[in-house]
């Protein structure tokens, strides 16, 4: 198993040490290592029901896990309610589905974390919201519901949703898999313009031209296991695996 | 304990034949009921749908008017009134002669009523579910419209009414006990009677109370075998 | 025609009072007690839901009149035992009992409809509000309650017509509502144009209930995007 070897000084944000899931008897997290460090960018890929969404959803503690340690930010996750929402505050998620709240409009459905669980007062919840409903572009639609706003719009206020924490890190869940495509660009140059400004990030997608253009690190899973990681040039001239070729054949056609 | 079983028996000591036949009035009324009620019903929802205005706009009212009053005051008019309009027809037409109206009408048609104002609705539902894309590959094909509805809607429409028209029965169901208000011996009404016989309300209530959960079990399980029957024909055609 | 209206005006709007302190008062009570019961209803396989659904069956499947007649004059057998508990006045005053079935009854309903909205509320919401960072009482306040209320609002003003219409039967046990007061006018004056005056009564609240139904859906606009 490559582990990275360049020993930087940056702070080491997400820690991972020999973490395994099961769902029953299903074992589908063996061992998994991973160290995030501060401002790093990471994209994950791998076959269907190879545990990358399970994977990523630890992280924040969506999922329980029966082996391993989870570090974040020095802070150990264990199952106390404190510490748990304490991550998710510095831990962001974007879905797949984009689970924005239906009944909420787009502006409140940006400031009911910061209010309820940031303890925010609600015109500096309203002030931040616009400022990253701008970012995301579209200041306009905040008085719309969800129901009202394509799905490329929809996951990027669930972006902006995000943002709203002040998360240290954002995890994508193949952000991009339910949009039409003429939607992906939309949500793609968001995503690229956070990694430029040095947001820590751990995407889960199949867009490898994301991969290629912002990624330090390409990680390949397969049945559970981290099978491969390398920077996206070697990772995609030079894959070590058989099954990251086969893989890569794949998305390549 | 023993006593209170031996209440139910046959015969002069107990009340077992009297709920029984009681019991048959009930279903008698329930089952006489259904094919007028489902007649209304299509009538109903056909004049919700037609293109008059007036027509339409009765259709509503009716809906509203009957899904609004309570079903014992619907019945207790319905039978009233028609008496009394029975009673000023003879005396115009046939002067000392004094028809009384049946109780049992009275209840069909107060039920019948009652059933339609709800079923009307469930037949739009079922119409708009089968879709208009159906009637419009019908006329396609040449059939008229009275064709189409008969040949093409109508038997996919069924599959749609079934579940709502399943719980209306059993509305229905229920709702004969009002008809022991009217006089009619029902089962409720023989249920009164022993009542005031034997004094053991809590005995009596209870039994009947567990006939009437039976009743909508068994009506329940036709209701599960009419539906796969009539959706396996579906996967059929498939 | 309708002189013995205005004769009778008191008696009606003692009626109009009870039906209405009725209606409200099973229909708010009932939905308070049907949320823990479509709850557990909603966890299949526990016993709790089990002997939830087997309540919920048994009133469904019984009229609203045979529950009204166990109530009131069942319980007259078990006198002693209901005054040594202190329960007496419950089903000795006609009203109350009544209130107390309809209780009963709506209960059973009510409890179905909130079953179905709290299995319609989607799971991924409730990861999105833990993912920015909402504690389980939050979520289910800001999330699965507003939501849920949405989802119910139609089925509860249908509820709450029918309701409406069953607290009619009360007047079997005689108690003063429109129906109960309709039936006594009757057998004094013979005049059937006292049922329309009830039939009137009813109508009305329900038109009034249904048009503020409508203002309330109306501000869920969320539901019904574009
Ligand atoms: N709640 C669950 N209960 C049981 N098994 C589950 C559950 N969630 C996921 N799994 C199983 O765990 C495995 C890993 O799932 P996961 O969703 O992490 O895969 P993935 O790599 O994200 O796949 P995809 O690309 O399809 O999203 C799969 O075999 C899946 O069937
Ligand atoms: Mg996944």
């Amino acid at each position: 198993m490559a582990h990275s070897d360049q020993k930087t000084p940056a702070k080491i944000i997400i820690s991972i040490s020999a973490l395994n899931k099961w769902y029953g008897d299903l074992h589908v997290l063996r061992d998994i290592d991973l160290d995030v460090k501060k401002g790093e960018r990471i994209v994950i890929a791998g076959p269907s029901g190879s545990g990358k969404s399970t994977l990523i959803r630890c992280i924040n503690y969506l999922e329980k896990y029966q082996g391993g340690k989870i570090v974040v930010d020095g802070v150990e996750l264990i199952d106390d309610r404190k510490i748990i929402e304490n991550i998710r505050r510095e831990v962001g998620m974007v879905f797949q589905s984009f689970n924005l709240f239906p009944h909420l409009t787009i502006l409140e459905n940006c400031t009911l974390g910061p209010i309820q669980g940031l303890d925010l007062p609600k015109e500096q919840a309203i002030e931040k919201a616009m400022h990253f409903l701008n970012k995301v572009n579209i200041p306009e639609q905040a008085d719309k519901y969800p129901g009202q706003l394509s799905g490329g719009q929809q996951q990027r206020v669930a972006i902006a949703r995000s943002l709203c924490m002040n998360p240290d890190v954002m995890l994508f869940d193949e952000p991009t898999s339910a949009l039409d495509p003429e939607m992906v660009k939309e949500v793609l140059d968001i995503m690229v313009s956070l990694a430029k400004e040095g947001m820590t990030m751990l995407c889960v997608t199949h867009e490898m031209g994301f991969a290629k253009e912002v990624a330090d690190r390409v990680i390949f899973m397969d049945e559970g296991q981290i099978m491969e990681q390398n920077n996206p040039v070697e990772f995609f001239t030079n894959p070590q695996h058989e099954r990251t070729k086969e893989f890569l054949k794949q998305i390549f056609f | 304990m023993f006593e209170l079983i031996a209440l139910l028996s046959f015969g002069d000591q107990g009340w077992g034949d009297e709920l029984l036949k009681g019991l048959g009035v009930t279903l008698a009324l329930a089952f006489a009921t259904v094919p007028f009620a489902l007649i209304f019903s299509f009538l109903v929802a056909w004049s919700k749908e037609a293109p008059n205005r007036f027509l339409r706009m009765a259709g509503h009212g009716y809906t509203t008017l009957f899904r609004s009053l309570p079903e014992i005051l619907t019945l207790i008019i319905i039978y009233y009134q028609s008496q009394a309009i029975l009673n000023s027809f003879t005396s115009l037409f046939l002067p000392g002669i004094s028809i009384s109206i049946n109780p049992f009408v009275a209840g069909m048609l107060a039920l019948t009523l009652v059933f339609s104002a709800l079923g009307s609705e469930v037949v739009r539902a079922a119409y708009r579910a089968v879709g208009k894309g159906q009637l419009e590959a019908s006329y396609s094909v040449g059939l008229s419209s009275r064709k189409a509805f008969l040949n093409v809607i109508l038997p996919q429409m069924w599959r749609h009414m079934l579940p709502a028209f399943g719980n209306l029965w059993l509305i229905l169901l229920k709702d004969t006990s009002l008809v022991s208000i009217i006089a009619l011996s029902d089962i409720v009404r023989y249920t009164n009677m022993a009542i005031a016989t034997t004094k053991e309300p809590f005995f009596f209530y209870t039994v009947l109370a567990l006939v009437y959960v039976s009743l909508s079990f068994i009506s329940g399980r036709g209701q599960m075998l009419i539906e796969r029957r009539v959706n396996r024909n579906m996967v059929g055609g498939r | 025609m309708f002189a013995h209206l205005m004769d009778n005006l008191d008696l009606w709007r003692i009626g109009f009072a009870n039906t209405l302190s009725l209606t409200v008062l099973s229909f708010v009570i009932g939905f308070i007690i049907a949320i823990p019961v479509g709850l557990a209803r909603s966890r299949t396989g526990t016993w709790m839901s089990r002997i939830t659904y087997g309540y919920v069956y048994i009133i469904r499947g019984t009229p609203l009149l045979v529950q009204i007649f166990l109530l009131y004059y069942g319980a007259g057998q078990f006198h002693k035992a209901l005054s040594q508990l202190g329960l007496w006045w419950l089903f000795r005053e006609a009203y109350y009992c009544g209130l107390f079935a309809l209780i009963l009854n709506t209960v059973a309903y009510q409890a179905e409809i909130v079953r179905g909205a709290v299995l319609a509320i989607p799971k991924s919401l409730e990861e999105a509000g833990a993912s920015v960072s909402l504690s389980m009482l939050q979520i289910f306040r800001f999330i699965h309650l507003p939501i849920a209320t949405a989802r119910m609002l139609p089925a509860l003003g249908n509820e709450f017509v029918l309701l409406l219409k069953a607290s009619a039967l009360v007047s079997v046990i005689a108690v003063t509502d429109v129906m109960g007061q309709a039936r006594y006018l009757f057998s004094e004056t013979l005049d059937l144009s006292v049922y329309y005056v009830a039939a009137i009564n009813y109508l009305a609240i329900v038109l009034v209930a249904e048009a503020i139904l409508r203002k309330l859906e109306a501000r869920n606009i969320w539901l019904n995007p574009r």
